[in-house]
């Protein structure tokens, strides 16, 4: 099975509400229900993790080859940030359900290139 | 790109954990199960007699007679006889599960209901005429099921997680976005301690609630004297050694009619140790004559012991469950909510509201006077339990000095929480700060403005400092602890003065940075920003209050 994921333009920053554009393909060596497109943010840390998905984009059972094309509006927050304890990266997945296989795309989200630094 | 994770010392002591927790969650399973199953098959045997058809019967003889169970000593003895396939037949099994109880006045209520000769409802086994009763067990026990329900679902949610989770640690890839909860972990809280409650309810109830009611309703009751009937101690054996319990059965006329009963006091749950039972018994011994209560309207109710003694409080424990359940319910609802406001928040652009807020204090000073008496009584009632246990001893001249040296940190704690409760009352005449926020919920690289002014005799203080401060907050699970680290990364004064014209009221003007972090909260990790507010009053509790406020994102429109 191959995932793979691209913005349009490369770029992997992004400001609240502007459009985080790409494409999603798959090539499927076995059946499966469906994929899923998700933008969502995460954190890592000494607490314990939290994810919050912003947006789905769901493919009900998709040929075994195949693309698509998505654009998802980035919300007002949470920025990318990194403290002594949290940090707070965004992400897009392509992720094949129900096996879980995932391809990912690291982005940085915020009114800066780099993310918010409470160090 | 792909993400490989697992290595072969990783997959080693995988396979021991999996082998570990196949065989302790196994176990619970197992076990789980087969309570499960006695428990279905005991609720079945109380549910059949609901199905048998009604049978016309005809009461022979109704009294009480003794089992030779000292447990359940006392059962209805009412004879009966049914007619079914064309045979007559007789029986006197009561319930199906025969109705012995421990309560003499009980086993006599019950057969009182049946004279001889009266014409009564019976239930016939139509597979087995030969089995019948007269009355039917409401099948309560089913309730119970949810005991060992709950080591089947720890059971077998361990073993799913064993094997489940660990065949998933395998795969070359891992998706962070799987791991987003959909609540459900609150919602099994809010279950698990809706759970805590029913449990604490259903002891809490019987064992205090009623027995209370009942001794209060009894100060009403008349002065009888009585004859001790019979004196004698039961004991049966339990899981955790041997019970005992003061059998005294007693006799008392009431308008030329005689009336038996065995109550001794209403909180009998609470006497099942030796020592206890014996004093009762020494102090009623057999032929004794004695003075009972009696209900005036119902003469059939009597006790012997009406008054309030101090081991009745432990029938205050089963609180702890209901306290405990309803503080992991109530957690665990708070969470849902926030999880719901956070995933809003999220989902839609943050408020458009830049109108002024008056700032609420996260505790008022009522607030702190209120949590720390709750937790003063709380604790110094549980504990006053066991001093009383060791002060006994001591008086008794049998002193327990493990138990006395092993209380002393505890009722250090207990006067501690005492004194926090003085210190919290003093500073409720403390003069008690009023800000107003403007706008209510600045934004990052935005003005506010803050006012503030101070309710009370602002003039008895020697210092304000009022400063914003942001920090992050996260909370993770170390053994069974839940441990929360703060780290603070922003703090601006606001006011910082001991002159005593500028303390009363004021305002200031800030710019928040537009590279710090606005509010952000999620189950475990935060971002918490606060206006603190502290004042040194010379030889009185100081002010501490913080104000929590949202700072909101960079208006998108500005970026």
């Amino acid at each position: 099975m191959m995932l793979t994921l691209h913005t349009t333009d490369g770029g992997s920053w992004f400001k609240p509400g502007e459009l985080v554009e790409g494409r999603a393909s798959w090539h499927l060596d076995q059946e499966v229900d469906a994929v899923e497109v998700r933008l969502f943010w995460y954190t890592t840390g000494k607490g314990t993790q939290d994810v919050g998905i912003v947006r789905a984009l769901r493919i009900d059972s998709p040929d075994s080859s195949g693309h698509r094309d998505f654009s998802i509006r980035v919300p007002e927050g949470p920025y990318s940030f990194s403290g002594k304890l949290i940090t707070l990266a965004w992400a897009i997945e392509l992720v094949a359900l129900p096996s879980g296989e995932t391809e990912r795309l690291d982005l940085r989200i915020g009114p800066q290139p780099v993310e918010v630094d409470l160090t | 790109m792909k993400i490989s994770i697992g290595t072969s010392s990783e997959s080693r002591s995988g396979c021991a954990g999996k082998g570990f927790g196949t065989i302790f969650f196994g176990l619970f399973f197992l076990m789980g199960s087969l309570f499960t199953v006695f428990m279905l098959a005991e609720t079945w045997k109380q549910i059949e007699p609901w199905l048998w058809p009604a049978t016309d019967c005809t009461i022979l003889s109704s009294g009480v007679t003794e089992t030779g169970d000292d447990e359940a000593a006392y059962r209805p003895l009412v004879r009966y006889r049914y007619e079914f396939d064309g045979q007559v037949r007789e029986s006197d099994r009561f319930l199906r599960s025969g109705g012995d109880t421990a309560s003499f006045d009980n086993a006599r209520d019950r057969a009182a209901r049946y004279q001889p000769g009266d014409a009564a409802t019976c239930r016939v086994d139509s597979n087995h005429p030969s089995l019948a009763v007269l009355e039917r067990n409401v099948p309560w026990i089913g309730l119970v099921i949810f005991f060992p329900l709950i080591f089947v679902a720890i059971g077998g949610g361990g073993l799913w997680t064993t094997w489940v989770g660990f065949s998933s640690n395998e795969k070359e890839v891992e998706s962070i976005s799987q791991k987003a909860t959909s609540g459900r972990g609150q919602k099994f809280m809010v279950g698990f301690g809706l759970l805590f409650i029913a449990i604490g309810g259903a002891v809490f109830i019987p064992m205090a609630l009623v027995p209370s009611i009942r001794s209060a309703a009894s100060t009403s009751w008349r002065e009888t004297p009585c004859t001790i009937v019979s004196s004698s101690m039961r004991s049966w054996s339990t899981d955790d050694g041997t019970s005992y319990r003061a059998d005294v059965l007693y006799e008392y006329r009431v308008d030329d009619r005689s009336w038996r009963s065995n109550r001794v006091e209403f909180f009998g749950f609470l006497s099942t140790g030796y020592a206890d039972a014996r004093e009762i018994l020494d102090r009623y011994p057999d032929r004794a004559s004695a003075t009972c209560w009696v209900n005036p309207r119902v003469p059939s109710k009597s006790v012997l012991e009406r008054q309030f003694r101090f081991k009745h409080l432990l029938g205050l424990i089963p609180l702890v469950f209901i306290l405990a359940g309803w503080g992991v319910a109530n957690y665990g609802w708070k969470q849902m909510r926030v999880r719901k406001a956070a995933e809003e928040k999220t989902m839609e652009e943050a408020s458009e509201d830049d109108s002024p807020r008056f700032l609420k204090p996260q505790v008022g000073p009522v607030g702190k006077v209120g949590g720390s008496l709750f937790f003063a009584l709380f604790w110094n009632g549980i504990v006053s339990i066991f001093v009383w246990q060791a002060w006994k001893g001591w008086e008794q001249g049998n002193p327990d000095w493990f138990l006395t040296i092993f209380l002393v940190p505890f009722v250090l704690v207990g006067l501690a929480s005492f004194g926090f409760v003085g210190h919290f009352l003093l500073a409720l005449a403390n003069p008690r700060p009023r800000l107003t926020l403007t706008p209510g919920q600045p934004r990052l690289g935005g003005e506010l403005r803050l006012e503030w002014r101070f309710a009370g005799r602002s003039s008895r203080l020697a210092s304000l400092r009022i400063f914003l401060e942001g920090r992050e907050e996260a909370t993770y699970q170390r053994g069974t602890d839940t441990i929360t680290e703060r780290e603070v990364f922003a703090t601006f004064d606001l006011a910082n003065t001991q002159n005593d014209w500028e303390i009363p009221q004021g305002a200031i003007e800030l710019t928040v940075p537009s590279d710090s972090m606005h509010s952000f909260e999620a189950d475990a990790n935060k971002i918490i920003w606060e206006i603190k507010v502290e004042g040194e009053i010379a030889r009185w509790p100081d002010i501490g209050q913080n104000f929590p406020i949202t700072i909101r994102p960079i208006h998108i429109e500005n970026l």
